[in-house]
């Protein structure tokens, strides 16, 4: 329903947990991920297109990890599969992990902007 | 104990942000750096550090490899090593641990674990804190043992020629110490060396150092110390032992010192052995003209 989807958007209570129950930190940190992230998204692109799969690698990694630090679980999978791909030297699969990343990304800032 | 300086190598912003403010409301003092190689080179200048978080995946060095490096070093303090890793990874924890690590946090972390792991580095450290005093202190004095202050004195003599400033040792030796232990015990015997030993203390510079050199034998090393300068404070120092009793279990007790004084600004180029030669020279004229005086190079 409405909450699972959500969920896998965000897992609020988990994320407020690991930053010690800091509401206003957690929105700070959550701006500061969108903003990296959008510059992440750009250096991806570069990367696939000259794929670069050390580079895919790389930053898929880092996202995931910025990902699942906020609890954020569909970006932190699609992150993960980014990184696969740049593993695993597969360009298709990096430039379909591209599209979930930006599918993703417009869900969370959606979400975001319905509940702020 | 004191505030812990904690070091975090993690090149995810977020992530770090993360760990310091957390660190930061717990209690510890913390240094975030973006990547292996600046970790490194933090750690190689900050001696205070004493506990480091390190991601496993960062650019330049990654986090296992740079636990390797750190082991190799095998420097005087010992660095508490937590790997950071990410649930997929967990069949390199072994090779982590074989790296040197002490410990592993699966990422991402959880908020009272990672407090937890902390905690448990911190009381490893505050062991090998103890340790360390228990090695270089000796016991009944609480002054440097020798080994502890020759090391000293070998560094400062480095020191002083890197600086070009000449550097001091003042020799100590406590007069018919022989026959204060003979005639009325070793117990009074020690609290007459504690008590001589307070005193000395009391009367240092900050940056002097001050060790049992052997059984009623003590060394002061004074950097940046020149021959008139070490004269003075020698001779100060034997008024501030000499001029007042010593309270012992067996009443007041007169007590001198002999004392030999050198500084390397007359005798530049020396090694430490020379230099410890030549106090002891000096302390062996100060004993022949009967004691409870200085004399000097």
């Amino acid at each position: 329903m409405r909450n699972e989807q959500n969920s896998k958007i965000i897992d609020y209570s988990s994320a407020l947990e690991r930053v010690g129950g800091d509401a206003s930190f957690l929105k700070e940190l959550i701006d500061l991920y969108i903003e990296d992230f959008g510059e992440k998204f750009v250096q991806l692109q570069k990367a696939v297109e000259q794929e670069n799969l050390d580079q895919v690698k790389e930053i898929g990694h880092s996202l995931k990890g910025s990902s699942g630090n906020l609890s954020l679980p569909s970006l932190q999978e699609a992150s993960y599969q980014m990184e696969m791909a740049g593993k695993e030297k597969n360009i298709e699969k990096a430039k379909k992990a591209l599209t979930l990343l930006d599918q993703e990304f417009r869900q969370l800032n959606e979400f975001l902007i319905k509940n702020n | 104990m004191k505030m812990m300086k904690v070091l975090i190598a993690e090149d995810d912003s977020v992530s770090s942000k993360i760990l310091k403010r957390n660190m930061t409301k717990w209690g510890y003092e913390v240094v975030i750096t973006k990547n292996g190689e600046e970790a490194w080179q933090v750690i190689q200048d900050d001696k205070k550090i004493s506990l480091a978080i390190l991601d496993w995946m960062m650019p330049e060095i990654e986090g296992v490899e740079l636990c390797r490096k750190i082991r190799q070093e095998k420097k005087e303090k010992y660095l508490y090593i937590i790997l950071l890793t990410s649930k997929d990874r967990q069949e390199d924890i072994i090779e982590g641990f074989n790296a040197g690590a002490d410990d592993y946090i699966t990422k991402p972390f959880k908020y009272l674990e990672l407090k937890a792991r902390l905690n448990t580095g911190k009381r490893i450290i505050e062991l090998t804190n103890e340790l360390e005093r228990l090695a270089n202190r000796d016991s009944l004095t609480k002054l440097w043992n020798r080994r502890s202050i020759l090391r000293t004195l070998d560094k400062e003599i480095n020191r002083s020629h890197r600086e070009n400033k000449p550097v001091a040792i003042i020799m100590i030796d406590i007069d018919n110490f022989k026959k204060i232990n003979d005639t009325y015990g070793h117990l009074c015997g020690d609290s007459v060396l504690q008590e001589i030993s307070s005193r000395l203390k009391k009367n240092t510079r900050e940056y002097d150092e001050i060790g049992r050199y052997g059984g009623d034998e003590l060394l002061m090393i004074l950097p940046n110390c020149t021959l008139s300068n070490v004269k003075k404070i020698a001779e100060r120092l034997r008024h501030f032992v000499c001029d007042r009793k010593i309270k012992t279990e067996t009443g007041p007790m007169s007590v001198t010192i002999s004392i030999g004084a050198v500084s390397t600004e007359t005798i530049p180029d020396i090694s430490d052995e020379e230099l410890i030669k030549a106090s002891d020279n000096a302390l062996y004229k100060a004993k022949n003209k009967g004691r409870n005086c200085i004399v000097t190079n």
